[in-house]
């Protein structure tokens, strides 16, 4: 299953970014874009998520880490500063406290990239390292998928 | 005959001559001291001298002790999991350990004395560092 959407976000992610063309602003030498990463727990709650962000894109660099949809993943995920020149970015991020409020459910965002980059027609993601769990800190295939952000 | 000091010499000689018992042959005394000696050797029980003892019991065991020491499995630091490897369950994990009151020397990534929040965020930065974490 975990295969299945990683294969899936391989393959959505150059076409995404491709058709992304509306997301992206600016002229010259580097444009700017978004992606969002969106996870569907079904029926259940989402506790944990981790994935790892590579792009052998060239002059690819992060210009912010946002949280997703305001809540329990309403913070931004934790990732290393370093990697924010690009190439190879992890991101984690479990649920937060009960004043976070309850954790969601169903199909959710839980991130949202801005990047640079020089070649926005050569622009490629690839996912890897998914980790998904519920509330209980059970490991779930929840399924993740990249979608460059409108 | 021993107490006569007025026995002739040469009588005393012969005398004594008669009451010695025939020598034994050099050769046969010489079978004799071997075979005495085979019997014995073989009813002693095995010599363990300490070196010997040092040589074939401890020095192998203390070597195959710092071999299977080296090779012992080291787990994950902050893998309180349990599963082999630093990910994103572990720090929840240990948020929840955090959230339920609970503490625990493993759960104590910080080593402050207490398992709170910082320690999964301690953990968090972990797993997303480009040097520590993990691929």
């Amino acid at each position: 299953m975990r295969r299945a959407w990683t294969v899936l976000g391989l393959l959505l992610i150059p076409v995404l970014a491709g058709l992304g063309g509306l997301a992206r602003t600016g002229a010259g030498p580097e444009t700017f874009g978004a992606l969002e990463v969106w996870i569907d727990t079904g029926s259940e709650r989402l506790g944990a998520w981790q994935l790892e962000l590579t792009s052998p894109a060239d002059g690819l660099r992060y210009s912010a880490v946002e949280g997703g949809e305001p809540g329990a993943f309403g913070e931004a995920p934790a990732y290393d500063p370093a990697a924010l020149r690009g190439g190879r970015l992890i991101l984690a991020a479990y649920a937060g406290p009960e004043e976070a409020g309850e954790p969601p459910a169903g199909r959710v965002r839980v991130a949202r990239l801005h990047y640079l980059v020089a070649d926005a027609d050569a622009i490629e993601f690839a996912v890897s390292g998914v980790v998904t769990a519920d509330t209980s800190g059970r490991r779930r295939d929840f399924e993740v998928t990249l979608v460059e952000s409108p | 005959m021993d107490d006569r000091d007025d026995l002739p010499e040469a009588l005393r000689a012969e005398l004594e001559a008669l009451v010695r018992p025939p020598a034994v042959p050099d050769d046969r005394d010489a079978a004799i001291r071997a075979r005495l000696d085979e019997a014995f050797e073989a009813a002693r029980p095995p010599r363990t001298s300490r070196l010997r003892l040092l040589k074939r019991v401890w020095l192998p065991a203390a070597v195959a002790a710092l071999v299977l020491f080296w090779l012992r499995p080291r787990g994950v630091a902050g893998d309180v999991d349990g599963s082999g490897t630093l990910d994103v369950l572990d720090a929840y994990a240990v948020a929840l350990r955090a959230r339920s009151g609970a503490g625990g020397e493993p759960w104590d990534i910080d080593e402050d004395g207490s398992v709170t929040e910082a320690d999964a965020r301690v953990l968090l930065a972990r797993i997303v560092s480009l040097d520590g974490g993990p691929g």
